[in-house]
Parts: structure tokens; C-alpha cells; sequence
């Protein structure tokens, strides 16, 4: 027979063994919550119509419909495509002038810190006011821009209300918006390469170029590799830029995937498609996660 | 291969000058060894040599040519650096056949030479590994034989050998040192340890505060130190000093022969003519030319005894500070025991307190 007293001893005995666990409770929690709940709930979404009838929600279950909602949407493909030319242009010439500007102000000798915090201002401004700032400069009739070509001599543009510049200026936007970012991430890296192994190939006899090409890129792989996947993740999700500067048209010209998902969303008011286009962009992202990290794993066991 | 002239080099930062006026000769397959203290301007030296490091004035020569105004790599030196600075991304092929690839080197000439350079260096086996996969030992070698395979006019170390363990350095010193003796090419080398510069050097170079205090064979310069600061910072354990004042007739032609040590014993000296008595002198003399001598003037107990295996050295707390000798091997004594040591007379070196040069200089003996 155990006595209550032993009883409660082996009681203790047993939570504190597995006081580990339990302490990850709370995060487990939170997990189930913030996470895991709204995943869970998103693709109940996508296999579902939602309607709002006399002022409640109603769930169907038709797995099939958003399948064929998404195969009729006729502005997918040109929003997927938009988005596809934004990402790869956008985030390419973000790289290689991002890139450039860490090379060029890593190799200065005085003025360093300077020309860090004024490269990083445009991440400071909001992209509302980043927005309307480009807006007016984008303007027909009195931009900046168009100024500019007056003065040389060519008549002005409709920035944003041609369909074959408006996703052009947007990329120009996110460009000057998103270079400091690349900027910061290879300026640290620059800054971190070291210095005698540079030292090194210069008494080896390399020229600059082939300082360059041959030893200091090489190193600065693994920087490059995480900004571009931080910038093109997070260009893949752009929303702000294009609501803000030509919402999406003329047409479908400057519309992008998260714009066509807040119409559909919130404009169309069907909830389940646009749940299943979320599942679609998520997949994307994820893709491209992986494939990123199956190239710097196979770079790092070369 | 080719001789390196350094004529009234100097190097400043701003305001401050670190190198105040240096020459310096390496004859062509010579290996020189530049040692200092932290922070004399050894290394920049180097630097400049290799083109790393602008040079404020004066010229400094490769092989006769004037290489100021040239970039490293138009001066073909090899450069052996502390941290190696093995190319991270490369292998050990990579890193050794870089320079050659520089120069658009045909690949099975560069595969040919690597090769060779391997053997050499007993790299065979790792030709294909990462310079993260391999120890700091074989780090050093790859750094080494990428400065062989070039087979440039002038090498150049910058303390290569201070990141590996006590072992492997002297290993390795000795390595360095046959290498040199079998490629016979022109060695520029930096270190602040004086054993590697007594041990490697054809000749070494003393540096202080950015000036040379004495170039000289490693012998030399250990029996005939021109500077206090030099005996000081050659040999080891430290050369005894032992300050005091020149006693005798005043001011007359009667050769002084003693010296009033600080704390008033009284020290014999070779005959020195010409001493004014009265003059701040400091005595050195070398661990091993402080004998224990029933008799001897500089008594104090035994502090430490320091057993090497082939010799012993006693530290002597005197009233004029630590003194250390060297004794028989198997000499049997506890620290605390009252000892009395003296100095071998005419191995003791006289300088100056004041100005720290050696008295011989100035003085006919």
C-alpha cells in the first residue's frame, strides 16, 4: 500500500522528469495558435465557398469550384506572368546595383560610415509615402520625370498610364527602394572579407578584375545568395508599390499576384478562390526556398 | 632571384612617422631576418617591400629596379602571410596554382608544377581537400608552396610560423630553413620571436621604433650587441644587466676597473681606459657568463631553478635584481639557499645608462 504522502511524492517525482516538456508548452500553444490555426483554416478556405447571407458567413464544401474558378480566371496568367518579369527584373537589377554600391563604397577610404546612412535612407521611408512621392514624380504633365526628358529634348510619357511602361516604373520604384536593403546585407559581408587573403592575391599577381572575379566574389557567395532569396521572397509578396502607383493597370499591365489576390479577396468578395490562390503563392515562395538552399548547400560541400 | 635595396625609407600615417630612415642591403639568396617587438615597423617594412603598403620616402629596389611606383603584382614577390591567407574558396590545388592561372599558365604546366610543389612540401595526399579541412601545420605548407610555385624573385614572411603550436614551429623552422638552403632564392623574413630569428637568419636585422638598431649574423650579434635595447632582446633567457657607476681616479689616465653597482658592491672590470669616474654604466653579462662562485661579489638566495634537460638555470634574487646563471645540469639546489655568483670578467659588455650604446665604440681598449 502507498501512502497518499508517497503518493504525491512520486506524482512530483514524474513532472519533474518531464518538466522539459511541459515547459514548451506555451510555445506550442502560441505555435498552434498564431500559426498553425490560420495555415489549417486558409486551406479549409480553398476547398470551400464562402457566401454571406443575412449578415452570417456560410461554409459549402466544393473542393472543385475554386478549381474551376482559378482555371477561368482570364487575368491569372497575365498577373503570374507580371509578376514573374517583376520578381526576376526587379530583384536582378537590385542585386547587381546593390552589389556594385557595396563594392564601391567598401573600397573608400574615408567617408565610409556617411555614405552607409545616407545609402540606407530610402528603407526609412514608408511606402506610403514612397507612393505618393513617385506618384507626382511619375506625373504627365508636371513630373519630375518628364522634366527631365523636356530638357533634353523628348516629349513626355505616360509613366503609369501606358500598358507597356507601368510595370516598368513600378520595377524603377521597387529598385530605388529595395537597393539599400541588398546594399546593407553585401556591405557587411564586404566589409568582413578578409582582408589578407585579398592581400594575398594581389602579391599573387591579380589584377583588380581578377581580384574581383576570382577571389572576392567567390567569398561574398553566401551573402549574395541570402539577399537575393530575402529580396525575392519578399518581391514575390510586393502589394504596396503597385496599389499605391497604378493599381494594377491600365488593364492588367502592372497588376501583380498579391493585388490580383486583395481584388479577388476583397473587391470579388470570393474568399475560397482567393484562399486557394494564397495556398498557390505559398507554394511558390516555399519552391523557392528550397531550391535557394539546395544551391548554397551543394555551394558549402563543393 | 635578385638582391633588395632599402635606401632612407621612411613611412608616416598622417602626422605620426613609424619608419624613420631605413637601409638595409639583401645580398641576392640571402635570407635576412627582420626582429623587433610589436609595433617597431617590421612588418610594415615588409609591406612595403611587397607593394602592400605605400612608401612615404625613399626607395626601396628589386633585383636593381626601382619598384616605389609598382603594384604587387608587377614585382614578383611571394608573400607567406600570419593568418596564411589561403584562398577559402579554392583547394589545395587551387591555392597553389593560382598565380600561375593569373598568368594564363597552360593547365597541365600549373598541374605539372603543383605536383612538384607538393612533393616537395609533402602535400600529395591533400591536393583536393579545402583549406578548412586541413590542420594549421598544413595550412602553413600550402601557404608556403604557393609562394615556391611561382619561383618569384624575392620571398617574404610575415611571422608565418606564430599560429602554430611550440612543436611543429621548430619543425618547421628547420623546414623553412633547408628549403631556403635548397632553392638558394632571396628571403625577407619577420618575426618577433628571437630564437627563429637567431636560428634562421643569415643575417639579422634588430628593429626599434621604427628605426634598425644592428644588422649583423645572428652570432654577432648576440656576443657584440651595439645596444642595450639589442642584448636585451636577444637571447633567452635575458642577458643580466646591472647598473651602476664607473669608480677610480678621478678624471686621470689610471685605467677605471671597477664598477659601484647601485646597491654599492663593488664589481671588477676589464681595463677600461679613459672611463671618467663617476659615469652611469650599465654591466651585461650573459647567463652563462655568471658563474656560482663561492666568492663571488653578487650574493642573494635562489629564487627559481629552471631545469631544461641539457643545462639548468638559476635565478638569484641580489640586492641589484634577479640575476640569472646557467649551472651544471644536475646541480643540486632549493629555492632559498644563499648562493654567490660571478661574472666571467672579459665576456662582460659595458654600455652607457644614458644613451644605451655599447662602450667599445667610443673607447680604445
Amino acid at each position: 500500500m502507498t501512502t497518499p504522502a508517497a503518493r504525491r511524492r512520486g506524482i512530483v517525482e514524474a513532472l519533474n522528469r518531464s518538466f522539459r516538456h511541459w515547459g514548451l508548452l506555451p510555445a506550442v500553444v502560441l505555435f498552434a495558435l498564431l500559426t498553425g490555426y490560420p495555415i489549417v483554416n486558409l486551406l479549409r478556405m480553398a476547398v470551400s465557398t464562402i457566401e454571406f447571407r443575412d449578415g452570417r458567413e456560410s461554409w459549402t464544401f466544393t473542393p472543385g469550384r475554386n478549381w474551376e474558378l482559378l482555371l477561368a480566371d482570364s487575368a491569372l496568367s497575365p498577373v503570374v506572368r507580371n509578376t514573374l518579369v517583376f520578381v526576376l527584373v526587379a530583384v536582378t537589377l537590385e542585386m547587381l546595383i546593390g552589389l556594385a554600391l557595396a563594392l564601391a563604397i567598401g573600397a573608400m577610404e574615408r567617408g565610409k560610415s556617411l555614405a552607409r546612412a545616407l545609402m540606407i535612407l530610402p528603407i526609412l521611408v514608408p511606402p506610403v509615402a514612397i507612393g505618393s512621392m513617385f506618384k507626382l514624380m511619375f506625373n504627365h504633365d508636371f513630373g519630375f520625370f518628364n522634366q527631365i526628358l523636356g530638357w533634353i529634348g523628348i516629349a513626355p510619357v505616360s509613366w503609369l498610364g501606358s500598358p507597356s511602361l507601368a510595370l516598368l516604373s513600378v520595377i524603377l520604384v521597387d529598385v530605388w527602394h529595395w537597393v539599400p536593403f541588398i546594399f546593407l546585407i553585401l556591405f557587411a559581408a564586404v566589409e568582413g572579407l578578409p582582408r589578407e587573403v585579398l592581400e594575398a592575391a594581389q602579391v599573387d599577381g591579380a589584377t583588380r578584375s581578377q581580384q574581383l572575379w576570382r577571389v572576392t566574389l567567390p567569398l561574398l557567395v553566401p551573402a549574395i545568395v541570402v539577399a537575393l532569396v530575402f529580396r525575392a521572397v519578399l518581391a514575390f509578396k510586393t502589394f504596396d508599390e503597385v496599389f499605391l502607383l497604378t493599381g494594377g493597370g491600365p488593364g492588367t499591365s502592372s497588376e501583380l499576384l498579391s493585388l490580383h489576390l486583395y481584388k479577388v479577396f476583397f473587391e470579388q468578395n470570393q474568399l475560397g478562390y482567393g484562399a486557394l490562390l494564397s495556398v498557390f503563392t505559398i507554394a511558390g515562395v516555399l519552391a523557392l526556398l528550397v531550391i535557394a538552399r539546395w544551391v548554397t548547400r551543394r555551394w558549402a560541400t563543393r | 632571384m635578385a638582391a633588395v635595396s632599402i635606401s632612407r625609407v621612411e613611412k608616416s600615417f598622417g602626422q605620426t612617422s613609424v619608419m624613420k630612415g631605413i637601409d638595409l642591403e639583401v645580398a641576392d639568396g640571402e635570407f635576412v631576418v627582420l626582429v623587433g617587438a610589436s609595433g617597431c615597423g617590421k612588418s610594415t617594412l615588409l609591406r612595403m617591400i611587397a607593394g602592400l603598403e605605400a612608401i612615404s620616402g625613399g626607395e626601396i629596389a628589386i633585383g636593381g629596379q626601382r619598384v616605389n611606383e609598382m603594384e604587387p603584382r608587377e614585382r614578383d614577390v611571394a608573400m607567406v602571410f600570419q593568418s596564411y591567407a589561403l584562398y577559402p574558396h579554392l583547394d589545395v590545388r587551387g591555392n597553389l596554382g593560382f598565380s600561375l592561372s593569373l598568368r594564363r599558365t597552360a593547365p597541365p604546366a600549373i598541374e605539372a608544377k603543383c605536383r612538384q610543389t607538393a612533393e616537395v612540401l609533402d602535400l600529395s595526399q591533400l591536393l583536393d581537400r579545402f583549406p578548412r579541412q586541413l590542420s594549421g601545420g598544413q595550412r602553413q605548407r600550402v601557404a608556403m608552396g604557393r609562394a615556391i610555385v611561382r619561383q618569384p624573385k624575392v620571398f617574404l614572411f610575415d611571422e608565418p610560423l606564430s599560429n602554430l603550436d611550440a612543436k611543429l614551429r621548430i619543425a618547421m623552422r628547420t623546414e623553412i630553413r633547408s628549403l631556403h638552403q635548397r632553392l638558394g632564392a632571396t628571403s625577407i623574413y619577420v618575426t618577433h620571436d628571437q630564437v627563429e630569428a637567431m636560428t634562421m637568419a643569415d643575417r639579422m636585422v634588430v628593429m626599434n621604433d621604427g628605426r634598425i638598431e644592428q644588422v649583423g649574423a645572428p652570432l654577432e650579434v648576440y656576443d657584440r650587441p651595439d645596444t642595450l635595447h639589442v642584448a636585451r632582446f636577444i637571447g633567452a633567457p635575458s642577458i643580466n644587466v646591472i647598473e651602476g657607476r664607473a669608480a677610480g681616479p678621478a678624471g686621470g689616465p689610471v685605467p677605471v676597473a671597477r664598477l659601484i653597482t647601485n646597491s654599492g658592491i663593488e664589481l671588477e672590470l676589464p681595463a677600461w681606459r679613459g672611463l671618467r669616474s663617476g659615469r652611469a654604466l650599465s654591466a651585461a653579462c650573459r647567463p652563462e657568463h655568471l658563474q656560482l662562485h663561492p666568492g663571488g661579489p653578487l650574493r642573494g638566495p635562489v629564487s627559481v631553478v629552471e631545469r631544461l634537460g641539457h643545462e639548468t638555470y638559476v635565478y638569484v634574487d641580489t640586492p641589484d635584481g634577479r640575476l640569472c646563471a646557467l649551472a651544471d645540469r644536475n646541480i643540486d639546489l632549493r629555492p632559498g639557499r644563499p648562493v654567490s655568483l660571478a661574472p666571467v670578467q672579459d665576456a662582460m659588455l659595458l654600455f652607457d645608462t644614458e644613451t644605451g650604446r655599447r662602450l667599445e665604440a667610443e673607447i680604445n681598449r
